[in-house]
């Protein structure tokens, strides 16, 4: 059995780079991709993915308001954040909304992998930088 | 005699810096009001001297009199500032004692310099019941020094007169305050405009870096981290012996990269804007709306038609209105069509950015400062000597017109 996956975030190159990663490891597959909160939300709602990687700043509706919304509808799905800035208050703000990971970009794909079997078992884990 | 409105200047309004010109007009209402009191003094001395002669001790206690009075009047702010009534008492003793010194002459010293007196009252107080009583005080001592010669004909002639000067002096520094306050005022307007006008370019420029923070956003940090990514997935599928797919993706990424130089250098060269070769202003716009649809799910309809050469400074402006129209879209407009119109005719160009969202309340919105950069666009409109007309309907969306000359601001 493939994890689904949806990619979240408002840059191109960015999804097609996350792509390009999780089509290496033969567990995971990308059902979607949103390039902000709204479509999201929709995409979460049709697709039910096992995780959701997550970007913080876009358009419209920004990662940690998505998050918001996603808990107000009693949605579950593991969230996975993943962004170019290392900020503790993101983090904290991540980790309050019930975030099971907070990723740098740049961050390995051992590292990526790691923290999505972490977050489909229900656990934590966070970025080593 | 025009200082006294200059100390009213300085008692009405501190906060307002004095002015070059304010201390040449000073300057020369001073140098005016001694040659005033010149005068007053030359044609004391000689008519004493024709009528019953005068003696040198006279002439000389007048001197030091008249000299007193003048320093005393260079130094009127000072003085009055601390003892005014101190002031007038001691002005007016000396021209009264000065009237008793030369007999023949005391009204043309009393009618010359007592009004001026009552004048510099105005500018000192400026409150009616105090100049009324400077102005009594003088008209006393006056009547006072007519009887006291006991000199009928003049007594008829120059009390009415001393009246008349008086009066005519006081409605004139009346007149004369008046529009000085309304100078103050003005200035003060001016002030406040300037401070605003400075705010304007305040947040101008902290838009301009956060827009500067943005490109760099949008084009190195995420065009690397692409990169990394598929880096990585190149390595994955190299270790997995994949070569074929690894080859695919390095092609891939090698467009990547290209694309996202490109980008890196559109923003570098908007960065040295005075430096950038021509570029196409619809080719900038048209870059602009791609990064939008790439960002957003809302569609863009556009009608841009451009024949005349942009100027530089209308490019930088046009530009970054569009994009922070198209970023309050995103934002806020909750919409699902952008529609872009740019047309240049009659040596003007027309920008118009609509959109089909939730609307906002203009008059709220655009007194807010920071909000959705609405000032930051009236005054990239206003450097541009342009229009702009923002109308929105609650639920019906936004539209935001702005009109330009074609012609003005080329910074090369």
């Amino acid at each position: 059995m493939k994890y689904k996956i949806l990619i979240v975030d408002d840059h191109w190159v960015v999804r097609e780079g996350l792509k390009l990663v999780l089509e290496t490891n033969d567990s995971y597959e990308v059902i979607g991709e949103a390039g902000e909160g709204v479509t999201a939300l929709k995409l979460i709602e049709e697709l039910q993915p096992h995780v959701i990687l997550l970007d913080l700043y876009m358009p419209q509706m920004s990662g940690l308001e998505t998050m918001k919304a996603l808990r107000e509808k009693q949605n579950d799905t593991p969230v996975i954040i993943l962004t170019t800035y290392n900020e503790d208050d993101l983090m904290i703000k991540g980790l309050s909304l019930g975030a099971k990971g907070y990723l740098l970009k740049d961050t390995s794909r051992e590292n990526l992998f790691r923290t999505i079997e972490s977050a489909l078992r229900g656990k934590r884990c966070f970025s080593q930088k | 005699m025009i200082d006294v409105f200059n100390e009213q200047v300085q008692n009405v309004d501190t906060e307002i810096s004095e002015s070059e010109g304010e201390f040449e007009k000073k300057d020369i209402s001073k140098v005016l009001t001694i040659i005033w009191i010149f005068i007053i003094y030359s044609e004391s001395v000689i008519l004493q001297h024709l009528s019953s002669g005068l003696n040198l001790l006279q002439s000389v206690l007048f001197t030091v009199i008249v000299i007193l009075h003048i320093l005393l009047y260079l130094h009127a702010q000072r003085v009055a500032k601390y003892f005014s009534w101190a002031y007038f008492v001691v002005q007016g003793g000396l021209i009264f004692s000065s009237a008793f010194l030369l007999p023949d002459s005391f009204s043309i010293v009393l009618v010359g310099l007592m009004p001026i007196l009552v004048g510099q009252s105005i500018g000192i107080y400026y409150k009616p019941l105090k100049v009324i009583l400077v102005f009594l005080i003088s008209y006393v001592l006056f009547c006072v020094a007519v009887v006291w010669h006991n000199d009928g004909r003049q007594f008829v002639l120059f009390i009415p007169l001393f009246f008349l000067i008086a009066v005519v002096i006081v409605a004139y520094a009346v007149l004369f305050l008046k529009q000085v306050k309304a100078r103050i005022r003005t200035q003060n307007v001016l002030k406040e405009l300037e401070i605003a006008h400075q705010k304007v370019e305040e947040l101008t420029i902290a838009n301009e870096r956060q827009r500067m923070a943005r490109d760099l956003h949008d084009t190195l940090a995420q065009g690397l981290a692409g990169l990394i990514m598929q880096l990585e997935a190149i390595d994955a599928h190299l270790t997995k012996g994949s070569t074929q797919r690894a080859q695919e993706i390095v092609q891939q990424s090698m467009s990547q990269v290209r694309r996202t130089l490109s980008d890196s250098r559109r923003a570098i060269d908007n960065l040295r804007s005075k430096t950038i070769s021509e570029v196409d202003f619809a080719e900038a716009v048209e870059e602009e709306i791609q990064r939008f649809t790439m960002a957003t799910s809302i569609r863009v309809i556009r009608n841009i038609k451009i024949k005349a050469s942009v100027p530089r400074l209308l490019f930088e402006h046009g530009l970054f209105i569009i994009s922070e129209c198209l970023t309050n879209v995103a934002k806020h407009s909750h919409a699902n069509t952008v529609w872009i119109h740019i047309l240049d005719k009659e040596g003007m160009i027309e920008i118009e950015i609509r959109d089909d969202g939730k609307g906002f309340d203009t008059d709220i919105i655009a007194k807010q400062t920071g909000h959705y950069g609405i000032i930051g666009i009236h005054e990239r409109v206003r450097m541009l000597g342009g229009k702009i007309n923002i109308s929105s309907i609650f639920q019906e969306g936004t539209a935001i017109k702005i009109e330009a000359p074609l012609t003005k601001g080329d910074l090369s």
